[in-house]
């Protein structure tokens, strides 16, 4: 399953599913920062709308690929949390998405292009 | 904490068995606790709760085991109360340290090492047997209140 990578103007827009393998993973996170690499994106986009469930593995992976984002130089927004998904993750009691959050993409973007002109530190 | 003792599955009462191979079948387990916790009344939050449980459990079957396992979702109850049964099955090798697993932050595989404990903190009950390592049994229920 290929996870596609959008481009709009200087953001990488990429948008998550539940259904993903070890595999489908690593070549999310491959393709992310070699996209980063590339073009010339300041930001990225971790929407997450799509996910009922986020359990301790999608955490990781959507943790994983935003540091490493900041380690190419972008600044990360992750939005579209579910409400649900909002609450077990604090019911699982660990502060498992240490990323910058927006309600949707909306917010997210302005969010993002908030902190690409501030150059805001967003850890 | 709920007792044990006097619960029951009832007769024609729902239950659902998933195998697990990969993390692609993690999804399906989640999608039959939510359906299976909906329709037995359960809130969306608690039905939340429990999928991501089944969802932790799942991809320990594949993250740890040799060949997978398998997931079983029941229906329970007992008086006054509607509960659903999450196990988690499969033939090794096993946990080596059944207490360490129940620590935040300890994990041999790519979790975060909070799936065991996250599980405790979720459910009502929680209860890991392992004979011989060749096979691992995960129970673990959520009760919720019924007429």
């Amino acid at each position: 399953m290929q996870i596609p990578i959008l481009k709009l103007k200087n953001i990488l827009l990429t948008s998550i599913q539940s259904d993903m393998t070890d595999d489908d993973a690593l070549k999310y996170q491959s393709d992310v920062v070699s996209y980063l690499e590339k073009s010339d994106a300041k930001g990225l986009i971790i929407d997450i709308t799509a996910m009922d469930i986020v359990d301790s593995f999608m955490a990781r992976v959507i943790n994983e690929t935003a540091r490493m984002a900041r380690l190419m130089g972008a600044k990360v927004v992750l939005c579209g949390m579910q409400p649900m998904v909002a609450l077990t993750l604090v019911e699982m009691g660990r502060e498992l998405i240490g990323v910058e959050t927006a309600l949707n993409l909306d917010k997210g973007f302005d969010k993002l292009l908030e902190m690409i002109t501030e150059g805001v530190d967003d850890h | 904490m709920s007792e044990i003792k006097d619960c029951s599955f009832p007769e024609n009462g729902l239950e659902v068995v998933v195998e697990i191979k990969n993390l692609a079948h993690v999804a399906n387990a989640q999608t039959q606790v939510l359906s299976i916790a909906r329709k037995l009344c359960f809130s969306e939050i608690d039905a939340h709760k429990a999928a991501t449980s089944a969802s932790e459990l799942a991809s320990n079957l594949v993250h740890h085991t040799l060949i997978g396992g398998t997931i079983r979702i029941r229906e329970l109850r007992k008086e006054g109360y509607v509960g659903i049964e999450i196990v988690s099955n499969d033939s090794g090798p096993g946990i080596m340290d059944v207490e360490q697993v129940l620590q935040d932050g300890y994990s041999t595989g790519p979790g975060l090492g909070s799936g065991l404990p996250s599980i405790r903190r979720m459910m009502d009950e929680l209860e890991i047997s392992v004979i011989d390592n060749t096979n691992t049994c995960i129970t673990t229920r959520l009760w919720c209140p019924c007429e």
